[in-house]
């Protein structure tokens, strides 16, 4: 990049127009001169003439020089910049990908994505354009997230636990503790609020809010209680990381997030960014196999696997993987995992395979010296 | 893996970024070099004259007539200049702004910096107003960047609308837009040996022909299509044909392809190619070429529609699944999964009688938040409950 960036700067400074237009000025001001002169005093015309004409040919040249400089500095950048791309990224694309655009599949994505990520009215000018078919009610909820996000931000946690209280039954379905958590969270911004009777506020707020929690928070409850022992030294009390804890908004807007979307049945990131910044750490692998693939004249198959590993962060797994320890092959509805009555699991495929076929004909575990026969195994699910 | 990050690897995939204005400036300094030659004859000669014409005998009104049309002409070429200097201005501050946008990524320290998010977010920002543009919603994306000012130096909308705007006149039936840039591009074309305006050309005959016009279209493939004979002859000898065969949704036609409408698709799609050809445009967009990637990258063979979206703390959450979403659920079917080649389950894994793995410590983490009293354990999955006593160690590798 550095080498790029030092022969822009060159082009910057060389390789500017301006030289021409200050090289026209000149000439036009010669021609001005003469004119002026000869009108003033016409029988000098002819000299004045000659010395035009040799001011044409010097001007010639002239421009013949800057046009060598500023193309001599445009060609330099465009060889650096040939220099540094030499791939081209079009061999990492998979033309199976995106079969014929009449679907307008990848068209919803990004309608998708805009809304999630609040651009409301970029979202609504796509779906008019594109003629997509999201459902508004879709749109509504984001829009309502956003509201209470906004008011999370300003520290405000009425319009949240609104929210968590009309959604009790199924947040507690998926053994979510938000509400707890919201109302968990206004008491201590009572109790740590800087004015006074803080302290007297928030025991107030418990009072109302904390009965209806009593049987399944009671520890945590009885644990934010016995901070009013510690009220007046809260920086020296064991309380001191949860009560001043300054991600805790931050933390609460997240799980608020996360929620929201799960009830919604999405994820609470954006699936296109996720896989946006997926595909950019993995195509430099792709490119070099596109690249290969493309001298040795190979297709892309339409195998159901790519040819090679392509390793990203751990934050990228969302599913357990399981690749059978004997074929090397990753499980499949089609292939799925069987455990053995000695606790040990391959793939459906190997074990036909030690078998013989016979689902009757005893084998030995590949790990252990237990022997069973395949009907004895069990599927399982990672 | 990486907490290690290398802006190589992403500086790789911006070619066009860069090499799209440079190349706008390269084709902005012929137009001055065509301009600048012009005029250099020019004057060279009208000052030549002005002096012979003068020795010759010739009166002062004349020679001042004379340099006045000299100081005209420069002038013109001034102007004319200028506006290639502003063009030319205009294209340099779009590179300066996008080789900071791309020094920004050595800045970044790990995959786990705040830069790194923002960097990616605006990175996605600009694939997906390129991809808007290229499938015509300008609409949609001048709103997008309208909503994120900081990507308008970072995408190329003038010429991709100019595209889509010939593009949709080809396939409306007409010929004219794509003519004149033909005309404009005529060197690239021409090095390229790109059949392009032959072709176009063919279309505009073939119209004629339709329309009964036949005496134009003589004239028109004598003039256009004719002089092509040396590489296009069987199109040619076929063509002509035509003037025989009047036009007929027939099926015995046997010159039913020429006349076939879906010609005027093949032509914008050709002409789109070529378009992107000459500006170093790949054809899938950016993003769809990232998302062939990291759609093949994420996915499993477990990946399907059907799982639960219920969010529990696991090192693996299927809810999350990029994949899985709906949105991207469909979409991705036709792409192959990522090949692994080590097993990465939960650590500890332990089963439930209906077959599930999970880790132990996920399992009695989620039981315990669920509210479940110690020794008994819930499936975040089905919800089915058990006795502690009935999960069992497995051994998967």
């Amino acid at each position: 990049m550095d080498a790029i960036t030092k022969e822009f700067n060159r082009l910057e400074k060389n390789g500017s127009f301006d030289k021409y237009i200050d090289d026209v000025d000149e000439l036009i001001e010669l021609l001005q001169k003469t004119r002026k002169t000869i009108d003033a005093a016409p029988q000098s015309r002819r000299e004045q003439l000659a010395i035009l004409k040799s001011g044409c040919t010097s001007w010639t040249n002239k421009m013949a020089e800057s046009q060598k400089d500023i193309y001599g500095a445009l060609s330099k950048y465009a060889k650096v910049l040939d220099k540094k791309f030499k791939v081209d990224i079009e061999a990492a694309y998979n033309p199976n990908a995106f079969p014929q655009s009449g679907d307008k599949l990848l068209d919803r994505a990004v309608a998708m994505h805009l809304i999630r990520d609040g651009q409301f009215q970029v979202a609504d000018k796509l779906i008019q354009e594109a003629d997509l078919d999201i459902p508004e009610a879709l749109e509504q909820e984001f829009m309502d997230m956003y509201r209470i996000l906004e008011s999370l931000k300003q520290k405000d946690l009425g319009p949240a636990i609104e929210w968590a209280a009309s959604k009790r039954d199924r947040l507690a379905q998926s053994g979510s503790n938000l509400e707890f958590n919201l109302h968990s969270l206004q008491f201590v911004h009572l109790f740590t609020h800087p004015n006074g009777n803080g302290t007297r506020l928030a025991l107030e707020y418990a009072r109302e809010n904390f009965a209806v929690f009593g049987d399944r928070y009671l520890a945590d409850i009885s644990k934010l209680m016995c901070a009013f022992l510690f009220q007046s030294n809260l920086q020296a009390s064991p309380y001191a990381s949860t009560f001043l804890s300054p991600s805790a908004w931050d933390d609460v807007a997240h799980s608020f997030t996360k929620e929201f979307c799960s009830l919604l049945g999405l994820s609470p990131d954006s699936p296109l960014y996720l896989a946006a910044l997926a595909g950019a750490i993995a195509l430099p692998t792709l490119l070099k196999v596109g690249s290969i693939m493309r001298e040795k004249q190979t297709e892309w198959s339409s195998e159901n696997e790519l040819p090679v590993e392509i390793p990203l962060p751990p934050s990228f797994q969302f599913h357990a993987i399981f690749v059978c320890p004997v074929s090397k092959e990753q499980t499949t509805d089609e292939n799925p995992p069987m455990m053995m009555p000695c606790g040990h699991i391959v793939a459906k495929d190997s074990l036909a395979r030690m078998s013989k076929g016979n689902p009757n004909q005893r084998f030995k575990c590949p790990y252990c010296p237990n022997e069973s026969i395949p009907n004895q195994a069990i599927r399982v699910y990672f | 893996m990486s907490k290690d990050f290398n802006p190589e690897n992403y500086i790789l995939l911006e070619q066009a970024l860069l090499r799209l204005p440079q190349q706008l400036m390269r084709q902005n300094f012929k137009s001055s070099q065509k301009y600048i030659e012009r005029d250099v004859n020019y004057l060279s000669g009208a000052a030549n004259e002005a002096l012979n014409s003068c020795l010759g005998g010739t009166g002062p009104e004349e020679s001042l007539q004379q340099v006045d049309a000299m100081i005209g002409r420069l002038q013109g070429l001034k102007r004319k200049l200028e506006v290639l200097r502003d063009e030319e201005n205009a294209l340099m501050a779009k590179s300066k702004a996008r080789l900071n946008y791309l020094q920004e990524l050595y800045n970044i320290k790990s995959v786990d910096d705040k830069e790194y998010e923002r960097w990616n977010r605006l990175r996605l920002h600009r694939l997906l107003v390129d991809n808007l543009l290229r499938n015509g919603y300008s609409q949609s994306a001048t709103a997008l960047i309208e909503a994120n000012e900081n990507i308008r130096e970072l995408v190329d909308m003038d010429i991709l609308m100019q595209c889509k705007t010939i593009e949709e006149s080809l396939r409306n039936g007409s010929t004219a837009e794509c003519l004149s840039w033909c005309q404009e591009n005529k060197s690239y074309l021409k090095k390229a040996k790109n059949g392009l305006e032959f072709d176009v050309r063919l279309q505009q005959y073939i119209e004629y022909v339709r329309q009964d016009r036949s005496l134009e279209a003589i004239t028109y493939s004598q003039k256009y299509l004719v002089p092509n004979a040396d590489t296009n002859l069987d199109a040619i000898l076929r063509s002509s044909a035509l003037l025989v065969f009047p036009a007929s949704d027939d099926e015995d036609n046997p010159y039913k392809d020429l006349y076939s409408q879906e010609r005027w698709n093949q032509l914008a799609d050709s002409f789109v190619a070529t378009h992107h050809s000459l500006h170093g445009l790949s054809m899938p967009s950016l993003l769809q070429i990232s998302l062939s990637a990291g759609l093949s990258a994420l996915k499993t063979p477990s990946c399907k529609s059907g799982n639960h979206p219920i969010s529990f703390v696991s090192n693996y959450n299927s809810s999350l699944c990029p994949i899985c979403s709906p949105e991207l659920n469909e979409l991705s079917k036709p792409l192959p999964y990522a090949h692994h080649v080590r097993s990465s389950v939960e650590p500890d894994p332990v089963m439930l009688p209906n077959g599930r793995i999970y880790g132990r410590h996920t399992l009695i983490q989620f039981s315990e938040e669920a509210g479940l009293p110690i020794g008994k354990v819930r499936d975040p999955t089905t919800g089915d409950e058990w006795d502690e006593s009935v999960i069992r160690r497995v051994f998967p590798s």
